[in-house]
Order: C-alpha cells, then structure tokens, then sequence
C-alpha cells in the first residue's frame, strides 16, 4: 500500500547525540516541507506522544535510532506489522514503548492504515565521532530524499485521480 | 530449624519513567532490605550548567524531562529572577499559572489512565486493559481526549508540547492573543465533564490499605493552590521561606542508586512529596466545586494512603481544568511580553509543583550573569526514601502472597509516586580520594 494523506512524521528521542537522531531529521524534515497541510512533522520524547497524533486516518512515519547489531549507519524500513515488530518486546523502561503504543492505537481504532517505521542504526560503542556523523549526515538526506520522493508520489498519485 | 529468605527482585520496573529496579529481600517475613535501585546514567545537567548564562537555564533544564519541561522551566525562570529583582506582572503571572495547568493535565493524565489504571483493573498494562474490556477502551479513549485538551494548553502558551520554546527568564518571547486562549474553551469544557465521569469511575476501583504516617511536604500560597510560588510547609509543622530548603532537607547519595536521596536534617527522616502533600497540606486552597467533589468520591483529607493517589491526580486534573478555564476568560494580553533583564550577581531559590512534587532549584550567578552554581532538587529524588520505607511498611502486607502477585503489589506501590527516574539521576556525587 502506498503513503496516504494526511502524512505524520514522528521523530522519537532525545538532544543526546545518537538518540538525537530522530529529532534531528523530523527538525530538517520540518525545514525542507515548510508548511502543507497534509504533512506534519513532530519531535517525540516518547512513544506514548504517538497516541496525541493520530486519529485512524493517513499514514504515520516514525523515525529512531536503532541498535540492532548491524553497522553503524545502516537505514532500517519496516511495514507495519511486520515480523520484525514481534521481537522487539512488549514493555518498555520509559512509560509506554513503541511495541505497547502501536498495538494500543489499533485496539482504539486510532492507528493509520499505513505506519512505517524507520530506524537508523547508531552505535552501541563509541566510534571516531568524525564516522559516526559522516554516516548520520549522509542517511539523513537519504532517508529526506526517499520521503521526500514518497510524498511526490502521493501529490502526483493524488493528482492523476 | 533455619532461617528462610525470601528475594523479590525486579529487573526492570515497567510504566515508570526512566530505568530502574526493585530488591526486596525478607529474612523470615521481616524486610531485611528494600531498595530502589536506580541504574539510569546520571547525566550531570548542574555540572554543566556552571558557566552558562542563566538566561538559558529554562530551555537547558526543560531538557531534564520530557514529561515535566514546564515545571523545570518555571522552577528556573523564578530563581534566576529573584537573583535579578524581577517581579512579574500579572498578565505574566497568569500565563505561568496556565500552562503549569496544562502539564499537570499532561502528566496526570497519562499517568492515570496509561500507567496506574491498568494495576487497578488486574491488567498487565494499558493495552490489555483496552483488549479486555470496551468500556475500558473507552476509559483510555477518553483519557487520550482529556490528554490533548492538556497539550492544547502547553502549545498555546508555550509554542509546543513538548520541551516548550515561549518561556524566558523575564516573561515570555510571546504573549498569545485572546483568540488563541479562547479557542480552547470548548474543548476544555469537554474535558472538565468528562473528568468528572472518570472520577466516578475511580470510585469502583478496588484500592489496597496502605494509610501511613506520613511527613507531607509541599508549597503553601496565601490563596491559592499551590503551582509556581508559596512557603515550604509540612504535616509536622514546617513553615519557611524556600530560601531556606537547604537548611530543612538535605540529598546524600545511597550504594545503590545512581540518584541522590532526600531527607529531612532534623532527624534524618523521609518526606513526601506530590500530590496527596499538596492535596493534603492545601485543601483549604481549592475552589467549594472540587472539595465537594472530593468528598463525593471519598477523598476528603486526610488522604494517607498513597494507592488513593489515582484519585487524588484525577481532582487535581479537574481543578486544573477549572483554573484553567478561569484564567482564560480572565486574560487580556496587557503589558509587555517580558521584563528586561539586567543580570547581577547573587544568589536565587525557587521552588515549583511540578505534577510529582516539589522541584527546587538553586543557582548563584557572577555579575555578567553566568552561572557559578546549581542544585536542583526533583520530586522523584525525595521521594525515592519514601518509597523504600513503604516498601519496608506494606511488604508484611504482600509477601505471603503467590511470587508474581507480591511482585505486582511491590511494582505497584512504587507507581503510586509516578515517579519520574530521568529526572532524578540528573547528578551524581562523586568523591574522589588522592594520596
């Protein structure tokens, strides 16, 4: 299924540096779309913030840094629900996690038909910070390109009906 | 015949904020040790503070939580003024009154109907609850709703929900017009109602005895319930100046924690911070509307025992609304959006109510206006004593029961403070011993 409107990026995290990933890119996300009305772009400090955003309608983008064990900087895409989603556990340390949140908006018919998650790898140990930014700073214009791209599609898909 | 122990551990405490764990070792039925642990990295926000201008210890503080941004940025704002001579003007005043109601809303609420709820309705969590039965689906809707019509109130004052962007030592950047308050009035009158049908709720809710002697500790203001200013007050007699908050408590830093722990200097003792010591020491402070409601649903004060604290946050959320809605037909936007700054040096206290208790901060600046000092004080850090003496009370009330079931009441108990563990391991003390 393709994105639909209305579009909600949601970056989850903190100011920290890695964790800061996702508020760096909804912030540039933020820049770059300027205001439309069919995108909006939020900084989350937790998951639970997802339930004020949604209302059952649209597509929901989240973005996180990730710590999977694969390289650093490498870019996850997930589809919502997938197999990946089932080992991530149920229960978070920090309120409500993304695994109770997700299943939570669909028991109370408040999640999006499409819901996506992208995760970008970030290190478990410390790497030379000059890599770990170079790797970021380059996923982060691709992860705006492919969904800038995305929300191309959807003006023109919108537009060819 | 030998002794028997007993270990109730928990590794990763669940619908609490931050990371932290349980031991409670019994050594035949007698609490031999209950201890909070927490393990989350302290993150040095006072160290790194020293230096900066304190005109930017609102927005860095905020940073500290992401549930509780306000209450850091108003305990900030009103401790830097007082080193400055700052008084502000009653438009200001007002707008600092709002959006303190618009994250007690915030907090409350998602604490209530997220995080405590599920404990009462023997439910693992907030979406087995909603699975389990639609008019308890319906409850966590309403709460969401309830939510939002808190973050409208933060957003309209602040700028955004979270970590808030309009507050400035002085005032604030911007004063929203009339229209923008007022465009919120329907939604908060929804919500007032509905506030009051979850307190009906609350009253079908099977609570555990838990009544305790407490030492309850909170702001007191000469007419009104306490949010961003008042004196120190406590069950057993104390009144002072929050100037003097240092001379009444004292952190010290326990093995088994990365946050330091408050007590009390006199005698070493707990306290307790929060809603049911603002609830208990202020009733007398609440509109006639909310003390009836209060006795409707049995929470009249005293309120001594702390599983009642759903109940209590569900009033306080209710006199939010209300306050709220009175502030908002009130406001008109005279007088400047904030008051100049001249920076000197000194020496500023300041404590607020943030949702979970009382937050202290105190800051010494040079005469350019940058910080050579800061203690900051959350409600969590005083509270985690508390919360190990309760552990030690109630656990003769628990223990003999199956393990996943004593476990549960032990997890349980500590929510009952909501507590906010990113907030309290902002610092650690760190003693360095060179030969």
């Amino acid at each position: 299924m393709r994105w639909v409107r209305p579009i909600r990026l949601a970056g989850l995290g903190s100011h920290q540096d890695a964790d800061g990933l996702g508020w760096r890119v909804v912030a540039r996300l933020q820049e770059r779309l300027g205001s439309n009305a069919d995108v909006a772009a939020n900084a989350l400090a937790g998951p639970a913030g997802l339930l004020d955003m949604l209302d059952g309608t649209g597509t929901l983008v989240i973005v996180d840094a990730v710590q999977s064990g694969a390289p650093v900087g490498t870019l996850h895409r997930w589809r919502w629900p997938g197999p990946e989603f089932v080992q991530w556990g149920g229960t978070s340390t920090h309120g409500l996690g993304l695994m109770e949140v997700l299943p939570l908006a669909a028991t109370l018919g408040l999640l999006p038909p499409v819901v996506e998650v992208w995760g970008v790898e970030v290190a478990a140990e410390p790497v030379p910070k000059a890599v770990a930014a170079a790797a970021e700073v380059a996923l982060v214009e691709e992860l705006l390109a492919t969904s800038t791209q995305e929300m191309h599609d959807v003006q023109d898909h919108s537009r060819s009906r | 015949m030998t002794a028997t122990t007993r270990t109730i551990q928990v590794d990763a405490l669940a619908r609490v904020e931050g990371e932290g764990a349980l031991t409670l070792r019994l050594r035949d039925g007698i609490v031999e040790a209950a201890e909070l642990r927490i393990y989350e990295p302290p993150r040095f926000y006072e160290a790194f503070l020293r230096g900066r201008d304190a005109a930017e210890t609102p927005d860095i503080t905020a940073r500290i939580c992401g549930i509780c941004p306000v209450a850091y940025q108003m305990s900030a704002v009103h401790a830097v003024e007082r080193i400055y001579g700052l008084t502000m003007t009653p438009t200001l005043r007002v707008l600092r009154r709002l959006i303190y109601c618009g994250e007690w809303i915030e907090s409350h609420v998602l604490h209530v109907f997220l995080l405590h709820a599920p404990d009462f309705v023997g439910q693992p969590g907030a979406l087995e609850m909603a699975r389990a039965r639609p008019e308890w689906a319906s409850l966590v809707k309403t709460g969401l709703r309830i939510k939002k019509a808190g973050n409208s109130i933060v957003r309209a004052v602040g700028g955004r929900e979270v970590h808030p962007i309009n507050v400035k030592v002085g005032g604030f950047y911007r004063l929203p017009r009339r229209t923008e308050l007022a465009a919120l009035v329907p939604e908060l009158t929804w919500a007032e109602q509905a506030v009051r049908d979850c307190l009906d709720w609350s009253t079908t809710l099977d609570y555990p005895e838990g009544d305790g002697a407490y030492d309850f500790v909170a702001l007191r203001h000469p007419d009104e319930y306490p949010m961003n200013e008042g004196r120190l007050v406590s069950t057993s007699g104390l009144d002072a100046d929050v100037t003097e908050f240092d001379q009444h408590f004292a952190e010290q830093q326990v093995p088994h924690s990365n946050a330091l722990q408050a007590r009390k200097r006199q005698d070493g003792g707990t306290y307790f911070v929060g809603p049911l010591a603002r609830w208990n020491l202020n009733h007398d402070r609440l509109p006639a509307a909310i003390q009836a409601a209060a006795r409707a649903v049995g929470l009249a004060p005293p309120v001594l025992n702390p599983f009642r604290s759903l109940g209590v946050r569900l009033l306080e959320v209710l006199y939010a609304f209300g306050e709220a809605l009175r502030l908002i037909a009130a406001y008109e936007p005279e007088g400047p959006a904030s008051l100049p700054v001249e920076p000197r040096a000194g020496t500023g206290h300041a404590a607020t109510e943030a949702p979970r208790g009382l937050l202290y901060h105190r800051y010494a600046t040079d005469a350019a206006g940058h910080i050579l000092d800061a203690v900051i004080v959350p409600p969590t850090s005083q509270n985690q004593a508390q919360i190990e003496d309760d552990l030690r009370r109630l656990a003769p009330t628990f223990v003999d029961l199956p393990e996943e079931q004593a476990t549960w009441r032990a997890e349980m108990l500590i929510r009952n403070y909501d507590p906010c563990i990113s907030c309290a391991t902002h610092f650690l003390r760190l003693k360095v011993e060179r030969s």
